[in-house]
């Protein structure tokens, strides 16, 4: 029964590793930020998106957290953009494999960023996917950028 | 009259063991048939060698005491493998509540729609508060990816610099 019940929902899992720290795991630290959305939710659509997750905590707490899970699941990318500094990982893009969501090719994109030494030493994980090119991945990340900007 | 009417009853009884263990054999009793042959083989005051053979081949107890502790374990055991199974059930529910929760974390369903966010250790669902949020949060990660790329632009400088000063060290012939 449990190899039923854990195999059916294999197929609705993309089998990431960031799952592990989405879902509320880590939200009771009030540094963390999560946000996750995703189906019929309109802001995501109007961006040409299924779903969009981020994570955002304390770099020295979060970033050993966060890196073994990026790296391994950007180690089947087909596309990726990564820099290490003083051995750590700084900054990661990886383009994943597609998969295929209800017949739609779905293109899914991660990104990392560790930031140790700023003013407000975070790291931060972006997942998102959908139908949109790589350019138009680039385009989102600055479109969102731009949201109630002052 | 009184013994003939105990050989009557003994007959009866017989009868009925040896009815009921042949059934037993043909795998044809209901439980509770089977329960009435361990009470009846159990209690009898009878011998017989069809009851000698039923007791040899079935392993059923003579010993009425011995027969309700067998009883009583029997129920503990039970009552042990519904709890186990009643377990599993449970366990086997929050796991699939869980890989449910944590697979829809990214991987919601199309017909499913999720719009929650996590701040102050507090979860907020109001909308516009999310994409204020969110905003925020992706200046912050566009304005560090920024400052990282200066940054690696810089050590590249250096890099090249310091590969200028070597080159010139060794001036060609």
């Amino acid at each position: 029964m449990l190899t039923i019940l854990v195999c059916g929902n294999a197929s609705a899992q993309t089998g990431m590793h960031i799952n592990n720290v989405l879902g509320g795991k880590y939200v009771s630290d009030p540094s963390v930020t999560e946000v996750i959305m995703s189906g019929e939710q309109k802001f995501v659509k109007a961006h040409g998106l299924s779903n969009l997750a981020t994570f955002r905590g304390d770099s020295e707490t979060y970033a050993p957290i966060l890196q073994p899970l990026v790296l391994a699941d950007g180690a089947k990318s087909i596309g990726r953009n990564v820099r290490y500094k003083d051995g750590k990982l700084q900054y990661a893009f990886f383009m994943l494999p597609v998969t295929i969501v209800n017949g739609k090719k779905t293109n899914r994109y991660l990104y990392y960023l560790n930031n140790p030494d700023g003013n407000k030493p975070s790291v931060m994980m972006i997942y998102f996917d959908g139908t949109l090119s790589r350019t138009d991945a680039e385009a989102v990340i600055s479109k969102l950028s731009s949201l109630n900007e002052n | 009259m009184l013994n003939y009417l105990l050989m009557d009853k003994d007959l009866d009884e017989l009868s009925l063991i040896i009815r009921l263990g042949e059934r037993y054999f043909d795998c044809s009793l209901s439980d509770a048939e089977e329960e009435l042959l361990r009470d009846m083989l159990g209690r009898t005051r009878l011998s017989h060698p069809a009851i000698d053979e039923l007791l040899a081949l079935t392993g059923f107890r003579t010993n009425v005491g011995l027969r309700s502790s067998e009883r009583r374990l029997k129920g503990r055991v039970r009552l042990v493998s519904g709890v186990a199974a009643a377990c599993v059930v449970i366990f086997s529910l929050g796991l699939y509540t869980t890989v449910t929760r944590r697979a829809s974390a990214i991987s919601a369903p199309a017909d499913v729609t999720t719009c929650v966010a996590y701040a102050g250790g507090k979860r907020i669902t109001d909308q516009e508060a999310i994409i204020r949020l969110l905003g925020e949060d992706m200046r912050e990660f566009t304005r560090d990816v920024r400052a990282s790329e200066e940054s690696f632009s810089e050590e590249l400088s250096d890099v090249a610099r310091i590969i200028d000063n070597i080159e010139n060290e060794y001036p060609e012939i």
